[in-house]
């Protein structure tokens, strides 16, 4: 039977005060953990490990696992994949992991386990190279300027796109010192992490602060920019229950 | 096709960092312990937190990270494994709360194994290992939830976290608890740094095994990794001196796009995006000299291969037609 | 669909769903693994992890093969490749897609050992009639219903070929129950805690503030130039005020044709500040530390595959 509108209305309410009623139980661990909070974080696990039984068969044993071991056929019996049996080895090896509750098979279930990591650390090695290189080669930063005519970089303002290209090739002397420093910051930030060596040479400890300081301020940056972040979130909850719910709960009992 | 032009370059980076840590292993379990590691504050603490937790006869918190099984929640085990190794001694209880199934496994297996070497495997409670939810926010709710019911007196966060990072940090912050937390995610450092005791900063996390157990395959490995930071550092130095001088030359040819070795692909091509190349070899040339572009340097080169398999016709024999299956 | 018909490749391995080859296949190397599981219990102590060792080592050679043995050179799908070398490479390039779920498959398997943990502990708290059962009461009947539901819900929706239940007046009983719990609650209850951080986050700046560490005030100091860049009023209001300021200025001998004299001066705005902050010393600091937990990635992968760590993890 389909629903009319208005009872869909009245769904609606039941879903967002739902949502307001989760919202103030959680927020409520800011006053402290009370029996309200305690309910709701029940709640809120309960869901989750019941959700997330559904999402495991629907999200990675029913696409990943079932569907490339039976094949897939499109609506008019076409085969568009297909079946690789060999996929149900898994199986055993993924029950191996329930020897644990034996006291003597329970090394078993160590090779599910190097299976994962096995793969994880080929890939490692793989994708090594990939990850790192782009990192490495844009810290060689340029510190010899090719241009004295000017200290910074001149206002572009009215120039043809040819001699705009032009300008952009040249490194002014301000963007070299510029490059320097960020030179410097890489170069001792990676010095910070170097565990082996005993860096009692005066030189190289202050080389080394130097590292600690530009890492606090790496850090200090990432703090700075999220907050504004975090607290678009805040504003996004109090609409929520300001606006959407108010709205909702007209919509179904207003009038 | 991955050794095309300069790809050989990468390889061999890879191969000598491999090539250096395994031989530092080699060289470590050789000469045994005496292996300088350079102070770590963070890890100093570990068993001043887990006295003060014996004193108060508070439970110890470890998390490790939110991550899939891989080499950080191992390393993050490996650390608690020790932590555990000390708590055990002392019967302070803990409770290590999981957010994957496998490390679940993992985990369990690994913390039982140490109250057996312990010598008091009575003492090993199973539901001091939980797995609560792979949920990233109801794993934070619940440990911080756990965090207000046990009072914990330690809290050690080790391994990858996320934005859920300053839930768990503020959580025991605010009942009192001594913090030990890293995370590999450098954008969750800076908020436990603010909200932490002691922080492991980016890969201390790594050398914290090493610096704790000082077992010689460990610590050997981690000469290894600095040898490897050594050789990006000079790399790093290498290139940006030789980057600087060779940007100053001048040159009358450039590196053509990648359109222009190959003839279908310069066929393919719209008039705008020719330009005012006539030819695919058009591209390369200039009238004049003109200021060398970033592209155009060895450099560049080695970390961008020039050639590309898309310009390279291989002659290959044709596949027979597919059998009449399924039609 | 003639061109889609020609992609599906049968091989040794990859056969016709539901043909009867496939239905040995897979009965056989179900039976194959299971006996090789069994057998493996049977396995003497001092086996048991060179096994486990040479299993992890095999799993990461492919990926290591892949990446050192070369591949081939653009090769079409309709041509065959020339050599023994071509063919392993294009054998390899075909088997690491298959792999990349395995992890996650095997996860998956393993998800059974954490639901018994959550159960047991629960479970547990009910039976032994502790005073904060109901709380127990309250998660296992709401894992229990999102199952159920979420359950009937995905089957509802694979079998619905039309495509009616993309209109919300078709629902049914379970999708509605769905919606509520997934949509209304879980969801919700996401973003609560997500947004809580904010607070957090407050409190958490106000105590870096008070130590007075010389770290501390560096970090906290770029914090207040990013923050302060990212409040548009004060950004606005203090750029503007900068950019009044360079307009004013009287510089001699300055190209006219530029509008805004005192160029050099523009570099006091706050959201320069900001971006040379970021450009010159966050990302140079951040890479480094990437560098150090890549490394560590390797190194620990490395010890992993070789099987070289020993206790803890490694048997």
């Amino acid at each position: 039977m389909p629903w009319t509108p208005q009872q869909l209305n009245v769904i609606d309410a039941v879903k967002i005060t739902g949502g307001v009623a989760c919202t103030i139980g959680l927020y409520s661990i800011l006053y402290k953990e009370t029996k309200l909070f305690r309910f709701f974080e029940h709640v809120f696990l309960g869901l989750a490990a019941g959700y997330m039984v559904v999402a495991m068969y629907k999200e990675s044993l029913y696409p990943q696992w079932i569907q490339r071991m039976t094949g897939q056929m499109d609506d008019a019996g076409n085969v568009t994949q297909p079946a690789m049996f060999l996929y149900v080895v898994l199986l055993p090896i993924g029950l191996l992991g329930y020897t644990v509750f034996s006291r003597k098979h329970n090394w078993m279930s160590r090779i599910p386990i190097g299976i994962i990591l096995g793969l994880w650390a080929g890939q490692q090695l793989l994708n090594y190279w990939d990850t790192a290189s782009p990192g490495i080669y844009s810290s060689m930063q340029p510190i010899i300027p090719t241009t004295w005519s000017s200290f910074v970089e001149p206002d572009k303002f009215g120039l043809t796109p040819d001699q705009i290209k032009a300008l952009n090739q040249q490194i002014y002397p301000s963007q070299a010192i510029n490059n320097l420093i960020f030179v410097i910051a890489i170069l001792s930030s990676l010095s910070y992490f170097i565990y082996s060596f005993d860096t009692k040479n005066r030189a190289m400890s202050t080389f080394n602060r130097i590292g600690r300081w530009t890492l606090m301020i790496g850090f200090g940056a990432i703090f700075g920019s999220t907050v504004m972040a975090r607290f678009a979130l805040v504003i996004d909850r109090m609409y929520y229950i300001w606006v959407e719910w108010i709205q909702a709960l007209q919509k179904a009992f207003g009038q | 096709m991955q050794w095309l032009d300069t790809g050989w370059f990468g390889m061999l980076f890879v191969i000598t960092m491999v090539a250096f840590i395994l031989y530092n292993i080699h060289r470590a379990e050789k000469r045994g312990k005496d292996l300088f590691i350079r102070r770590i504050p963070g890890l100093n603490a570990i068993d001043d937190a887990i006295g003060r937790a014996t004193e108060m006869g508070r439970p110890v918190l470890m998390v490790p990270g939110i991550g899939d099984l891989n080499a950080i929640s191992v390393q993050a085990i490996n650390i608690y494994a020790h932590v555990t190794k000390a708590a055990a001694q002392f019967g302070t209880p803990i409770r290590l709360c999981v957010a994957n199934a496998a490390v679940y496994t993992v985990a369990q297996e690994v913390i039982r194994d140490v109250y057996q070497e312990q010598g008091v495997p009575e003492k090993f409670d199973t539901d001091s290992v939980r797995f609560l939810t792979d949920r990233q926010f109801a794993f934070a709710a619940t440990v911080s939830g756990l965090i207000f019911r046990e009072r914990v007196a330690a809290a050690f966060f080790l391994g990858e976290f996320f934005a859920e990072s300053l839930i768990f940090a503020e959580s025991a912050n605010s009942i009192g608890a001594i913090q030990v937390a890293g995370s590999t995610e450098k954008s969750q450092t800076p908020f436990f740094i603010a909200a932490c005791d002691y922080v492991l900063i980016g890969d201390e996390f790594y050398a914290a095994s090493a610096y704790l157990t000082r077992q010689p395959l460990l610590v050997g490995s981690l000469v290894g990794q600095d040898w490897c930071k050594l050789l990006i550092t000079a790399s790093i130095s290498i290139g940006f001196l030789w980057l600087s001088v060779d940007r100053t030359r001048m040159v009358n040819e450039h590196r053509a796009p990648l359109e222009a070795a190959s003839p279908e692909v310069w066929a393919a091509l719209t008039d705008d995006q020719k330009g005012d190349a006539e030819s695919a070899e058009g591209w390369a040339k200039t009238d004049k000299p003109e200021l060398i572009k970033k592209s155009d340097t060895f450099v560049h080169r080695l970390f961008n291969p020039m050639y590309n398999e898309k310009q390279l016709i291989v002659e290959r024999q044709k596949k027979p037609a597919p059998a009449g299956e399924g039609q | 669909m003639m061109e889609l018909l020609a992609q599906v490749e049968y091989g040794p391995l990859a056969v016709k769903p539901y043909s009867t080859e496939w239905l040995i296949g897979l009965i056989v190397t179900f039976l194959l693994a299971a006996g090789a599981a069994i057998g493996l219990s049977k396995v003497p102590a001092n086996f048991r992890r060179p096994i486990v060792s040479i299993g992890t080592f095999l799993c990461g050679l492919i990926y290591v093969l892949y990446w050192l043995w070369p591949r081939p050179v653009n090769l079409k799908p309709d041509q065959v490749p020339n050599g023994m070398v071509e063919q392993v490479g294009k054998g390899l390039s075909d088997t690491l897609p298959l792999l990349a779920d395995v992890a996650n498959i095997l996860t998956s398997f393993l998800l059974g050992l954490g639901v018994y943990s959550l159960a047991r502990i629960h479970f547990g708290k009910i039976i032994k009639r502790q005073s904060d059962r109901g709380f127990s009461w309250v998660l296992i009947v709401s894992a229990t219903m999102i199952s159920v539901f979420g359950f009937v819900d995905y089957i509802l929706r694979s079998q619905d070929k039309a495509g009616k239940l993309v209109d919300r007046e078709n629902w049914g009983f379970f999708n509605v129950g769905q919606d509520i719990m997934f949509d209304g609650l879980l969801l919700q209850m996401d973003s609560v805690m997500f947004s809580l951080i904010a607070f957090f986050i407050l409190s958490a700046a106000y105590r870096a503030f008070r130590i007075r560490s010389v770290e501390s005030t560096v970090m906290m100091a770029s914090a207040l130039v990013l923050m302060l860049s990212l409040l548009s009023p004060i950004m606005f209001q203090w750029n503007t005020m900068i950019a009044q300021m360079a307009k004013g200025m009287n510089i001699p001998n300055a190209d006219p044709s530029i509008p805004y004299p005192g160029g050099f001066f523009h570099n006091l705005q706050i959201s320069d500040w900001a971006n040379w902050v970021k450009g010159n010393l966050q990302t140079p600091a951040l890479r480094a530390v990437d560098f150090g937990i890549l490394l560590g990635a390797l190194a620990m992968g490395l010890r992993l595959w070789l099987g070289l760590e020993k206790g803890g993890v490694s048997v």
